[in-house]
């Protein structure tokens, strides 16, 4: 074994060094290039030493930073501060980590620069393709709709997208990561973000316990808070095996609207079909009574003629004709009242108050006979179908006159206001009045009151026709039950039609 | 048959309809005192004061109907035992559920004919006023 050489052992060590080392003078010209750094960059070796360091740089700027970091002392550990873009001599590029080590004289005059380029294009590569891996990620994140966030196991926020920051309302602007789950509802329930907890309501304590309770131990049922005003938001807390917390918020506005529609119309033809189902039991037990009434009795005259009792015939006689009469009655108030129309086509302007004393002129000498006093306030014009109009007016003033108290002078008022866009036509009397528990069941067809005919005659459709007729109008008729002395009827019509539903 | 006459409360708001079935029940039954009123109003003003063994009702009335008042007669005290039966012209199945649920012990749709009246009273008598066992279990007519 010869003698240990050491100079020999380090020209071995920078001939054999697998990275590529490169040696440059204080003009930064390349004075020495181990075989590595040949052949990483394609030169014969006096091809490459005697050129300036520039060489070796993908372009100017990419030198231009290098020099710059060399100035600033960057700390050449880091790869990610001191990778640079270099060339070989085909012109193919490689990403190199630089780290140099300078030799210096007793002076402190720097003689030259050691550099090792370690190639690590797979490691930039790779770093690049998280990046952007990363960012697709990012930028799909923030165009979905739905908001997207995710919390670590302290409950602080780590990422979230765009959507996440609009649901947020009042507290997205103020997103930061690191924020607290229980820190961003309180910020967007203190600013009125969400109507079921509003500041106000002395409940929304248990609102914030019940939403943080949930997300600190979802069900994995998703639930449906109202916010922002009128909106409804869909929220999904989901905890992950590592212990962060994935939210997911989704607008369901339209749903929950279209949901409560639906819902709406449900019952509103629900409704529909128990009035129908009324109004066929009604309409056949009123034209039932008659028709057996009328069997019966020509049974009587029958049994009575055989009898020979003279007197019962024609008693029974006129019953019968009574029976008919009635029927007849019947029959035309259901077609009055098929005529009209759910909703009427042709529309006018109507002045109220032309009706009323149309209405008074007609009712003159029936009222005369009553003794009635009127008192016709100022009333509204509306849009409406006059004929109709009148006939709900003359059924209205018609029931007030019928319906007097027989101990006192009978007052009728018609009066009339408009609130927005709402015209109300108020019709009172000082008569005998209507039970309040019959508020409801006076406008159904053939409903009456009254047993005696003969006093209060009619086949109880005057206020089922009334309601009809405001309701073809887009407007409603009801007893106002809070008034004592008489009757006060309500009907309120739309100022103007709209053309279409 | 010694007994004190039975008295019967028909509540019916139509005069004919009445009139039908108080001349049946008088015909097949003479000793029936029958009271009529046409409002619920009036019934219960009657049942307040006075003691009827029987009930006939119609149900579709004005104002409060046969129905409310059957609830009225079942929760009061005094009336919650006396026999109604509901004699009206609905043959509608959920009428006569209702009129069962509602506390009645007898439902009959009201005859087209003067025999069916005949008949309805016929039954009545027979059922209500000749089956009544008088208290302690020792027959009527004994």
């Amino acid at each position: 074994m010869t003698a240990f050489d050491e100079e020999l052992v380090f020209k071995a060590l920078y001939e054999t060094f697998p990275d590529p080392v490169i040696i440059l003078d204080a003009q930064r010209i390349i004075r020495s290039a181990n075989p590595a750094a040949l052949a990483q960059f394609g030169y014969a070796a006096d091809a490459f030493i005697g050129q300036p360091a520039r060489l070796i740089y993908a372009d100017d700027s990419e030198y231009a930073r290098r020099l710059h970091n060399r100035a600033t002392n960057v700390d050449e550990r880091i790869a990610r501060t001191s990778t640079y873009s270099y060339v070989r001599r085909d012109g193919s590029t490689f990403s190199g980590h630089l780290r140099t080590t300078p030799l210096v004289d007793a002076g402190g005059r720097e003689l030259a620069l050691i550099g090792i380029i370690r190639d690590v294009s797979d490691l930039a590569k790779a770093v690049l393709e998280r990046q952007q891996a990363s960012d697709m990620l990012d930028a799909a994140l923030d165009v979905m709709p739905e908001g997207f966030a995710i919390f670590d196991a302290e409950e602080r926020l780590l990422v979230y997208n765009r959507a996440y920051i609009t649901v947020c309302g009042p507290a997205g602007p103020l997103l930061r990561p690191g924020m607290t789950a229980e820190e961003i509802l309180l910020l967007a329930q203190r600013a009125g973000h969400y109507p079921e907890a509003l500041p106000g309501n002395p409940d929304w304590p248990a609102w914030v316990a019940h939403r943080l309770q949930d997300f600190r131990q979802p069900d994995n049922q998703p639930k449906i808070y109202r916010y922002a005003d009128d909106r409804w938001l869909r929220v999904e807390n989901i905890k992950t095996k590592d212990g962060n917390t994935v939210v997911l918020r989704v607008d369901v506005t339209e749903l929950k609207r279209a949901e409560l529609a639906l819902e709406r119309q449900r019952q509103e033809l629900e409704h529909k079909n128990e009035a129908l189902d009324q109004f066929t039991a009604t309409v056949s037990h009123d034209l039932k009574a008659p028709l057996r009434h009328i069997s019966m009795f020509s049974e009587m005259i029958e049994d009575e003629l055989a009898a020979g009792n003279q007197h019962e015939v024609s008693a029974s006689a006129r019953h019968l004709r009574d029976s008919a009469k009635r029927m007849n009655r019947v029959i035309d108030s259901l077609l009055d009242y098929a005529q009209i129309a759910y909703q009427i086509s042709t529309w006018s302007d109507v002045n109220l108050g032309e009706i009323v004393t149309d209405t008074l002129s007609v009712l003159g000498s029936h009222a005369r006979e009553a003794n009635v006093t009127f008192e016709v306030g100022a009333l509204p014009k509306v849009q409406g179908d006059p004929e109709l109009l009148r006939r709900l007016v003359q059924n209205l003033v018609g029931n007030a006159i019928k319906y007097r108290h027989p101990d006192r002078g009978a007052v009728v008022r018609v009066n009339g206001r408009t609130s927005g866009q709402q015209v109300e036509l108020v019709v009172e009397d000082n008569g005998i009045g209507i039970d309040p528990r019959f508020a409801t069941r006076i406008f159904e067809v053939f409903q009456r009151l009254h047993h005696d005919e003969n006093t209060y005659d009619g086949t109880g459709i005057g206020l089922a026709l009334a309601k009809r007729i405001a309701e073809s109008h887009n407007g409603t008729i009801h007893l106002d039950t809070g008034f004592a002395e008489g009757a006060r009827f309500v009907v309120t019509l739309p100022k103007r039609m709209r053309k279409t539903r | 048959m010694a007994k004190s006459p039975k008295r019967l409360l028909v509540v019916e708001d139509n005069a004919h309809d009445a009139r039908f079935v108080t001349r049946a029940l008088s015909q097949t039954d003479d000793t029936l005192y029958i009271v009529h009123v046409t409002h619920a109003d009036e019934a219960v003003a009657r049942l307040e004061h006075e003691h009827f063994d029987y009930v006939l009702l119609d149900i579709k009335m004005p104002g409060i109907d046969g129905m409310e008042l059957l609830q009225r007669i079942r929760s009061n005290e005094g009336t919650s035992v006396v026999p109604v039966i509901v004699l009206t012209s609905s043959t509608n199945p959920s009428d006569v559920l209702r009129s069962y649920k509602a506390g009645a012990n007898a439902y009959s749709a009201k005859p087209s004919s003067l025999s069916g009246y005949r008949q309805f009273a016929e039954a009545f008598v027979r059922f209500w006023i000749e089956n009544t066992l008088p208290p302690g279990g020792t027959m009527l007519h004994q």
